[in-house]
C-alpha cells in the first residue's frame, strides 16, 4: 500500500469536505466503512472480488448507501473503486482523521489505564494533557490489564508511562544497566 | 761430478810430440836390444830366465811400449774419447735425475707441508664453523625459549582474561536471571495486591505529575 496515495486521496475529500461543511459526516463515515473493511465480512468480500466490475460495484454502493451516507463519501468510495484504490480505504480514513486533527489543532492520544477510568478521571485526564502539550486532546480510552495498575498516555511519539508494568520496566532497565556496567 | 777439460784429456802438442819421439825410440831401440840380446851381456839374465822356464825378451817389451805410445792418439780417438764421451753423457744425465729427483723431493715436501697446513686450515676453519654453528644454535634455542615462554604467558594470560570474562559473562546472566525472576515476582505480588483504589491512587498521582512536568 502506498501511504502517498492514501493522502491523495484524503486530502482531497478534506478538502472538499470543508467547502460543504462536511468533515465531521464524513470522518464517521470513513471511520465506519475502514472498520467494516477491516474485519472480514461481505463488505470487504464485495469491495475486493474481482468477478464484480468496478461499475457494478458503484451501481451496488449507490443502493446500499443512498440515504446512508454523505453523498462525498459515496463520491469518494466510487473514485477510489472505479480506480481500484479501495484497498486503501483504512489509511485514507486515518489520513482524513489526521488531516481534521491539524486543522483543528487537535493532538490524538492513546489513554490505557489497567482498570477503566471514570468521567472525573478522564476529563482530569484530558485536561491535565493539554496543559502539558498546550494543545486541545482527542484521547481514545482503552483497558489494558497488563499495565497492572496505573495509566499510559501516547501522544504521537511521545510516551506518559504511569502504570505500574512501566515503572517496574524502567527498574529492570536500571538493574539490566547497573549488571552490564559492571561486566 | 766433474767434467774433464777436453784439451786435458787430448795432450797438448807438445806432448803429442814427445811421446811420439819417444815411441819411435822405444820401438827402436827395443827391437835392437831384441835382435842383439846375446851380444849384450847385462842381458844374459834373460837366457838364464828363459832355462827356468819364464820367457823374458826386454827389446821387445820397450819397442812394443813404444809401439803402444805410437798409437796411443788413434786408440785414445777411437776408444777411449767415445767412451769418455759415454761416461760423460751417463753422469750427467745421472746428475739430471738426481737433480730432478731432489727437485720432486722437495716439490713433494712443499706439497706436503701446503697439504698439511691446508688440512691443518680446513680443521680450524671447521672447528670455528662447527662453534659458530654451536653458539648460533644456542642462541637460537635461547630466542626460542624466550619466544615460546612469551607465548605461553600471552596464551595464559589471554586464557585468563577469556575465563574471567566468561565468569563475569556468567555472573551478570546470572544476576539478569535473577533481576527477570525478581520483577516476575514483584509483578505478580503487585498484580494480586494491587486494588482499585491503588489504582485510582496512581492514576490521581499520574495525572498532577503530568501537569506539574509540564
Amino acid at each position: 500500500m502506498d501511504a502517498r496515495i492514501a493522502k491523495r486521496y484524503a486530502r482531497a475529500a478534506f478538502s472538499a469536505a470543508q467547502k460543504v461543511g462536511a468533515v465531521q459526516a464524513v470522518e464517521a463515515d470513513l471511520g465506519a466503512l475502514a472498520e467494516l473493511f477491516e474485519h472480514p465480512g461481505a463488505f470487504r468480500d464485495f469491495l475486493l472480488t474481482p468477478k464484480l466490475g468496478r461499475d457494478a460495484k458503484v451501481r451496488l454502493l449507490s443502493t446500499r448507501l443512498q440515504g446512508q451516507a454523505h453523498p462525498l463519501t459515496f463520491a469518494l468510495l466510487g473514485l477510489m473503486l472505479r480506480k481500484g484504490r479501495q484497498a486503501e480505504l483504512p489509511q485514507v480514513a486515518e489520513e482524513f482523521r489526521t488531516l481534521r486533527r491539524e486543522s483543528e489543532r487537535v493532538v490524538f492520544a492513546q489513554v490505557a489505564s489497567a482498570e477503566e477510568l471514570g468521567a472525573q478521571e478522564r476529563d482530569a485526564l484530558v485536561r491535565s494533557l493539554e496543559r502539558r502539550v498546550g494543545k486541545r486532546i482527542e484521547p481514545s480510552f482503552a483497558v489494558d490489564p497488563s499495565l497492572l495498575g496505573g495509566v499510559r498516555v501516547a501522544i504521537d511519539n511521545t510516551v506518559f508511562d504511569g502504570s505500574v508494568r512501566g515503572s517496574l520496566q524502567r527498574l529492570r532497565r536500571i538493574l539490566e544497566y547497573d549488571v552490564l556496567r559492571q561486566v | 761430478m766433474s767434467t774433464p777439460n777436453p784439451s786435458a784429456r787430448n795432450g797438448s802438442p807438445a806432448a803429442a810430440v814427445l811421446r811420439t819421439v819417444v815411441g819411435l825410440v822405444l820401438m827402436a831401440g827395443g827391437y835392437y836390444l831384441s835382435l842383439h840380446a846375446a851380444e849384450i851381456p847385462w842381458l844374459s839374465f834373460q837366457h838364464t830366465l828363459e832355462k827356468q822356464g819364464i820367457p823374458l825378451d826386454l827389446g821387445i817389451t820397450a819397442a812394443t811400449i813404444g809401439v803402444f805410445l805410437i798409437l796411443f792418439p788413434i786408440i785414445r780417438f777411437f776408444y777411449i774419447a767415445p767412451l769418455e764421451a759415454a761416461i760423460q753423457e751417463r753422469n750427467t744425465q745421472l746428475e739430471r735425475t738426481f737433480s730432478e729427483a731432489e727437485e720432486l723431493r722437495s716439490e713433494m715436501a712443499r706439497l706436503r707441508s701446503e697439504y698439511e697446513e691446508r688440512i691443518a686450515q680446513t680443521e680450524a676453519d671447521a672447528r670455528a664453523q662447527i662453534q659458530q654453528q654451536i653458539r648460533e644454535a644456542q642462541q637460537m634455542r635461547t630466542q626460542l625459549m624466550a619466544e615460546a615462554a612469551e607465548r605461553a604467558e600471552e596464551l595464559l594470560a589471554r586464557a585468563r582474561e577469556d575465563i574471567e570474562r566468561e565468569r563475569q559473562k556468567v555472573l551478570a546472566e546470572l544476576q539478569l536471571r535473577v533481576v527477570d525472576l525478581s520483577l516476575a515476582a514483584a509483578e505478580k505480588v503487585v498484580g494480586a495486591n494491587f486494588d482499585s483504589e491503588q489504582n485510582r491512587k496512581l492514576v490521581s498521582e499520574f495525572i498532577e505529575k503530568v501537569e506539574a512536568a509540564g
